[in-house]
């Protein structure tokens, strides 16, 4: 009698682990429908958020480079099947760099990252006309602090829903 | 070995001789030591010292190495005599996105068509309209006698004239000898002196040709009675040169720097002195 | 005849002996050490009839003793310490009042308010030692411009007692920055060079950068973010209007005007890639100058408008570059390890200041034209975008502590001389950086 309880408790937990829906690449990387809007557990659909947190909307690059790493270039893999899956939008990619630089040199730098995302987006198969981009250099910080875990994180390309 | 009376006889036949006969009748012997004696008094000669005969010449002194060495960095601290940052550490070159394939086409168009409409200017800021500003230049005010305060430039001046109408007839009381020049810690002493006075004009374009030469006259007191720049045609055409000579003509009528400290009994060894400015040194060049 | 050449000889032995040439000779005495003291100048407060005049004459001489005294090469003495009244001076300076109180040049003038409502300041510079005017003039003004007339005069006793032209009639235009450091708040502001006559331009709501002044200091010229869109814009600050330079596809930064005033130098970025880019101020038609692929900016031109320095990253790291107008001979300057950047060409032609990182340090440099002559004058965490004032002997960079991870950590304006000294950091209400430093302010003749 007891025991019957067990299955049921069982299939109780796997509902309940199907309905978090959290976890980066849980629904992307596996090609799950969802539609635009549509609430998938605490997040919209197509989303500046879902695209945050349930793809990565951004990526990070070394000191002085714009070459993608190969984490960089699974982000924007799982960006570019978002942007497919989502093809009403447009974006926005931002460049950035660290504050370790001087001030125009950095501005051309994130435009340098900016495009190398944005190249990338491209060749995996999202139209280049969906995708804008812009550099901010030095101005915009994300992590504050004069430390290379600061600079690291500040080193980036963003993409940013319109 | 002769006897006295022969050379006696010898010394009044020669009085009778002129120079190239004495010569003349020289013994060969004679001739040798004779030779030996003036190659050695040529010698001694050179290297003055003979009493009396050392040649006389312009005294032109170099600067005598100093003994005490002084830090330049203390008093112009170019930062090209600090210590140049470390280099970092030789990184790899850093590896870089391909460039683009030599066939893709040129960015942006050299001649872009021209905007045909571009956006209305519009109005971020308060007008500032700038007022003008006008100049005109102003003689010289005319010479007028103000009351005199009693100025201690023009008693010095006087107590001179009194020194100089007193010390005309003083050459024969003299202990040292005239042509004897003038002692190095003398010189060391009067360079410490005009050294302290002397505005250094640095940073200035050509620093390094900025030689000024001034020719002073002194009082016998060791005061400066006249000085007047060398070049003074330079000075007229190049206003560094012109601030260069009148930095070093400050320095040489500064009262914290005058009079000289000169030895007053040898008046003649330093009564006109030409001072050679030379910035060089300080500016590390 | 060997007895003849002995007699020869022998007669030159004695030659000395007649030749006895009097010590009269002058001494000649090299002087080479001195010092780099600031020159002692007394600065008497101008004249006037009545007491609204005395107080500017007062003021006056207060200015022209901050800019001497803040230059580095003059000291004022203080006026306690002075023998001789203001009105007997203006019947002629007793030389002997002011060599007693180690004076070398002696600063007096009057105010005057014309008939036409217009202010008339007259100043005299006086050398103490020589005893001589070596200047004389007057200035003509709106009464609340005075401040002008005192960093005129101040330029003109500059000029005189240094050889070099004056820089104190001259304005700087910078970046105010203000609230959070992840977003922060730019405005552009312009003041008097030392500080006074302070006011912004912008209103902080779109970001800001880079403003420099054009030839005439009535246009300033920038980067700014509005729509989003970062473009070069042309600020009138005489009417206040401001206008965007061409709409072009990419990003447009790092402007400088030309020494003529007619064109613009600057950055244009399209796919990725930053090049040098001059444009026509009057046809506004463009025209390429840099094809590399590498980040070409921060171009900056001779003031004999014949060639361009600029940054490229082309050899692996930023590195400074000079070339023709028309983007020709090219040649590297810049040979030491680190990076360079934010170059700009002195006034004076001779030499070009720059940004250097290594390590993990920053410096403000100095070179000459050619790359050769390095010298770096400043270091700190982040030490960047040098400005020459307008006589070439001055330079101002901003200066940016380490910031801690709540944001703080300040950002100001410094000055320092070319030779290295007189390291000093200016007043400005808040933060500032981007400084850009205008020529001296035009005077009109009589």
């Amino acid at each position: 009698m007891r025991l019957r309880i067990l299955p049921v408790i069982a299939l109780l937990f796997l509902v309940t682990a199907c309905g978090t829906g959290t976890g980066t690449g849980s629904k992307y990387s596996t090609g799950a429908p969802g539609t635009l809007g549509e609430r998938f557990g605490s997040v919209v659909v197509g989303s500046q958020r879902d695209l945050a947190v349930n793809v990565g909307d951004r990526v990070f690059f070394d000191t002085d480079q714009w070459s993608l790493k190969s984490e960089a270039r699974d982000v924007l893999k799982r960006q570019a099947v978002f942007l497919k899956r989502h093809d009403s939008l447009t974006v926005t990619i931002e460049g950035h760099a660290d504050e370790r630089g001087t001030r125009e040199y950095n501005l051309a730098l994130g435009e340098r990252r900016a495009n190398t995302a944005k190249d990338y987006l491209v060749s995996q198969g999202v139209s280049a006309n969906r995708i804008n981009t812009i550099s901010y250099g030095k101005e915009r910080p994300a992590v504050l602090g004069s430390n290379p875990a600061a600079w690291a994180q500040n080193r980036r390309s963003v993409t940013v829903i319109n | 070995m002769h006897s006295l009376q022969e050379i006696r006889a010898a010394i009044s036949e020669y009085r009778e001789l002129s120079l190239y006969e004495m010569v003349d009748r020289l013994p060969m012997r004679a001739g040798i030591t004779l030779s030996a004696f003036f190659h050695l008094f040529a010698l001694l000669l050179v290297a003055g010292a003979v009493p009396g005969f050392s040649p006389s010449y312009d005294f032109d002194i170099a600067p005598p190495i100093p003994v005490q060495v002084v830090n330049i960095s203390d008093v112009a601290n170019l930062p090209n005599m600090r210590q140049r940052p470390k280099p970092a550490p030789r990184k790899p070159a850093p590896a870089k996105y391909a460039p683009p394939p030599p066939s893709r086409p040129s960015r942006v168009a050299p001649e872009p068509v021209p905007e045909v409409s571009l956006p209305e200017p519009r109005q971020v800021a308060k007008p500032q309209p700038e007022p003008a500003v006008k100049q005109e230049t102003l003689e010289p005010p005319k010479q007028v006698e103000l009351p005199k305060a009693p100025d201690n430039f023009a008693s010095v001046l006087k107590t001179v004239e009194e020194l100089e109408s007193q010390s005309k007839p003083q050459p024969e009381n003299f202990t040292s000898d005239p042509d004897r020049p003038l002692s190095i810690t003398v010189i060391q002493a009067i360079q410490a002196q005009i050294e302290r006075c002397w505005a250094i004009p640095a940073g200035a374009r050509n620093a390094e040709d900025l030689v000024v030469e001034i020719s002073m006259v002194l009082n016998p007191d060791g005061s400066v009675r006249s000085a007047r720049i060398v070049n003074t045609s330079r000075a007229e055409r190049d206003p560094f040169f012109r601030t260069a000579a009148e930095s070093a003509l400050r320095a040489v009528y500064n009262p914290n720097c005058n009079p000289l400290p000169v030895p007053l009994e040898d008046y003649e060894k330093w009564r006109n002195i030409t001072l050679r400015f030379n910035p060089k040194e300080m500016l590390g060049l | 005849m060997i007895k003849k050449f002995a007699f020869a000889l022998l007669a030159l032995f004695f030659l000395p002996l007649t030749l006895a040439t009097p010590a009269h000779a002058s001494l000649k005495i090299d002087i080479t050490r001195g010092h780099a003291q600031p020159l002692p100048i007394a600065i008497v407060d101008f004249l006037g009839k009545n007491r609204t005049e005395r107080s500017s004459g007062q003021q006056v001489a207060e200015v022209i003793s901050n800019n001497l005294s803040n230059s580095g090469l003059f000291a004022p003495i203080d006026q306690e310490s002075f023998i001789q009244t203001a009105d007997s001076l203006l019947v002629q300076p007793r030389f002997g009042d002011w060599r007693i109180i180690n004076t070398q040049a002696l600063v007096y003038g009057k105010v005057e308010m014309q008939e036409d409502g217009r202010l008339r300041v007259e100043f005299r510079l006086w050398d103490v030692f020589a005893e001589q005017q070596l200047v004389g003039q007057a200035f003509y003004t709106e009464p609340d411009n005075w401040r002008r007339i005192a960093h005129v005069i101040s330029d003109k006793i500059y000029e005189r007692l240094t050889g070099e032209d004056g820089y104190f009639d001259s304005r700087l235009v910078y970046i105010a920055e203000s609230g959070n450091a992840r977003r922060r708040v730019k405005r552009l502001a312009i003041m008097d060079q030392d500080g006074a006559n302070h006011r912004y331009l912008t209103d902080g709501n779109t970001l800001v950068l880079t403003p420099r002044f054009s030839p005439t200091a009535q246009k300033i010229t920038y980067m700014a973010y509005y729509s989003n869109r970062p473009r070069v814009y042309i600020l009138d600050i005489d009417t206040g209007r401001e206008e965007v330079l061409g709409d072009f596809p990419g990003m447009t930064f790092a402007p400088r005007f030309s020494p003529d005033g007619k064109s613009v130098i600057m950055s244009l970025s399209h796919d990725g890639n930053a090049d040098i880019y001059l444009m026509n101020l009057e046809t506004r038609r463009i025209r390429q100058l840099t094809t590399n692929s590498a980040i070409d900016t921060s171009p900056s031109m001779s003031p004999d408008g014949k060639r361009i320095v600029f940054s490229s990253d082309r050899g692996g790291s930023p590195q400074l570059y000079t070339m023709d107008v028309d983007g020709s001979n090219l040649r590297r300057v810049s040979f030491g390890n680190g990076r360079y950047n934010t170059p700009v060409w002195s006034p004076r032609g001779d030499m070009i200041a720059f940004t250097r990182q290594l390590g993990g340090t920053f410096y403000i440099g100095v070179m000459r034209t050619d790359g050769s002559g390095e010298r770096l004058l400043t270091e700190s965490y982040l030490d960047e975008g040098p400005t020459w004032s307008p006589n070439g002997r001055v330079i101002s960079f901003f200066r940016q502590e380490r910031m801690s991870r709540y944001g703080d950590g300040k950002t100001r304006l410094f000055t320092v001389d070319l030779t290295g000294y007189n390291l000093r950091e200016m007043q400005t209400p808040n933060d500032a950086s981007d400084p850009a430093w205008s020529p001296l302010l035009p005077i009109e003749q009589r």
